[in-house]
């Protein structure tokens, strides 16, 4: 391009009329740093907000597992959000096992129904089929080991009269539970009671007793199965297997069903 | 940070300044990516005028310059991730100023089209005898001739005859072969010229 060229002379004017120099520049500083200030606020706004939260989360975790309670938070957690299986709850603290300690493998249904379980009205030849067993009751097939032969027919062994009699102490020292005045849930317990204690005489009694007064009751199917257990631990297997034939045949509507089937299945004929 | 530190270093190789203060450029860019906002001002005060004269001369709007410029230090930070001494930090930010210009030359174009339009004054006429009537003229029809460029010939035309780098300075900062670069800058030469000796400028 020669100096005369039109070319040049256009990109002089342009490279002169804009030298980057303006009065203006400080304003757009400010700007420039301001809209930085302005994209950087809502993550730190963002921070303020979830610190607080995840601290009170910690500190909560932490009270919760230090003193047992977590177990019942879990709990009230796992109603809010169903995608949690309330049947695994995370590990427990060792005060939560204190509370709560793991029961014998040979305790026969040593505790009581938590609240009553609803009821079908019943003939009087079978007992009525409950449509909802108590949660609180151990399976039978816990006793099935013990079943077959002999010691059906004799007393209860001592490992098993010890374990069952520690159990039996622990139920004793345990409070018990804060319930209004029910003369039913009374007269189950007095026989239940006695039932865990490992006193079948005395608790196939009570649990007659409780059938004569109660007859449609809550509790009839738990007291009619446990009066058959008492049976076998007494050795009077006609006494039992007459008791356990109508849950082998799913009288009370499957309940305790199997476990009858197998203890039939053992008792000697 | 370590590699980073040394592209601050190898980076002030195109700058003039001395050895000395190379180690406060490498702790500038730092502080930079680390989103420090006095860095930022540091870098503005000492790049800013470069980056309006070039986002002037490209879009030939001093207020669309401004809006380009803000937009060159607002993304600053993030990019300053990514910068790795390859070339001085002003080149650095021209090349940002390219990246981010094509929105901003159109909304320039279109608003000088719309003041031209508008304008009640007469016709200049691009013979006045007046020398500084006569630049004013050359300017505006060289400014109206750009906006009839495509981007690319645009770049090539401030970068190489208006800020005078050379066609390896100018391709770095495109980020295109050099040969690319000239013949972008001989086609945008070649249609300024035309458009300008039609509008009666020899």
């Amino acid at each position: 391009m020669s100096e005369s060229d039109v070319l040049q002379r256009a990109a002089a004017s342009l490279r002169a009329a804009h030298d980057g120099q303006r009065e203006g520049s400080g304003f757009t500083r400010a700007r420039i740093l301001g809209t930085l200030a302005q994209r950087r606020r809502p993550r730190r706004w963002r921070w303020l907000v979830a610190a607080p939260f995840a601290t009170l989360l910690l500190v909560g975790s932490a009270w919760a597992q230090s003193t047992g309670s977590w177990a019942r938070v879990w709990q009230a957690v796992a109603t809010v959000l169903p995608f949690i299986q309330p049947s695994s709850p995370p590990p427990r603290s060792n005060t939560a096992k204190r509370d709560n300690p793991p029961r014998s493998r040979a305790e026969p249904a040593e505790t009581l129904p938590a609240a009553p379980a609803p009821v079908e009205p019943a003939p009087q030849a079978a007992p009525a089929p409950v449509t909802e067993p108590p949660a609180t009751e151990p399976p039978v097939t816990e006793l099935a080991p013990a079943a077959p032969g002999p010691p059906l027919h004799q007393p209860p062994t001592t490992t098993r009269a010890k374990t069952t009699a520690r159990a039996a102490r622990a139920t004793a020292a345990r409070p018990p539970p804060e319930l209004p005045a029910d003369p039913e849930l009374s007269t189950f317990r007095t026989a239940h009671e006695l039932h865990v204690q490992s006193q079948p005489r005395a608790a196939i009694d009570a649990y007659a007793a409780y059938l004569r007064a109660y007859p449609h009751g809550r509790f009839v199917p738990e007291a009619r199965y446990n009066t058959a257990l008492d049976w076998i631990k007494l050795g009077d297997t006609q006494a039992a297997r007459k008791a356990l034939e109508p849950f082998a045949e799913g009288a009370y509507d499957g309940y305790r069903q199997r476990e009858a089937q197998q203890l039939l299945e053992a008792l000697p004929r | 940070m370590m590699p980073a530190l040394l592209g601050s270093m190898r980076a002030l190789s195109f700058d003039p300044l001395a050895p000395s203060a190379a180690l406060a450029t490498a702790d500038l860019l730092e502080r930079l990516r680390q989103g420090d906002s006095r860095a930022l001002g540091e870098v503005y005060d000492q790049n800013h005028q470069a980056v309006r004269a070039f986002a002037g001369r490209l879009l030939g709007d001093s207020s669309a310059a401004e809006d380009l410029v803000h937009e060159v230090f607002v993304a600053l930070p993030r990019a300053a991730q990514r910068f790795r001494g390859d070339s001085s930090l002003r080149s650095f930010l021209i090349g940002i100023a390219i990246q981010h210009a094509r929105h901003h030359v159109r909304s320039a174009s279109r608003r000088r089209s719309a003041l031209t339009r508008l304008s009640a004054e007469p016709e200049r006429s691009v013979r006045s005898p007046e020398a500084a009537a006569a630049e004013r003229g050359l300017l505006e029809a060289v400014q109206h001739a750009l906006d009839e460029l495509p981007l690319d010939q645009r770049v090539a035309f401030v970068l190489c005859d208006v800020e005078e780098r050379s066609s390896v300075e100018a391709a770095e900062l495109v980020r295109a072969p050099e040969a690319t670069l000239r013949t972008r800058l001989f086609h945008a030469r070649k249609k300024l010229r035309a458009a300008l000796e039609k509008g009666g400028f020899r």
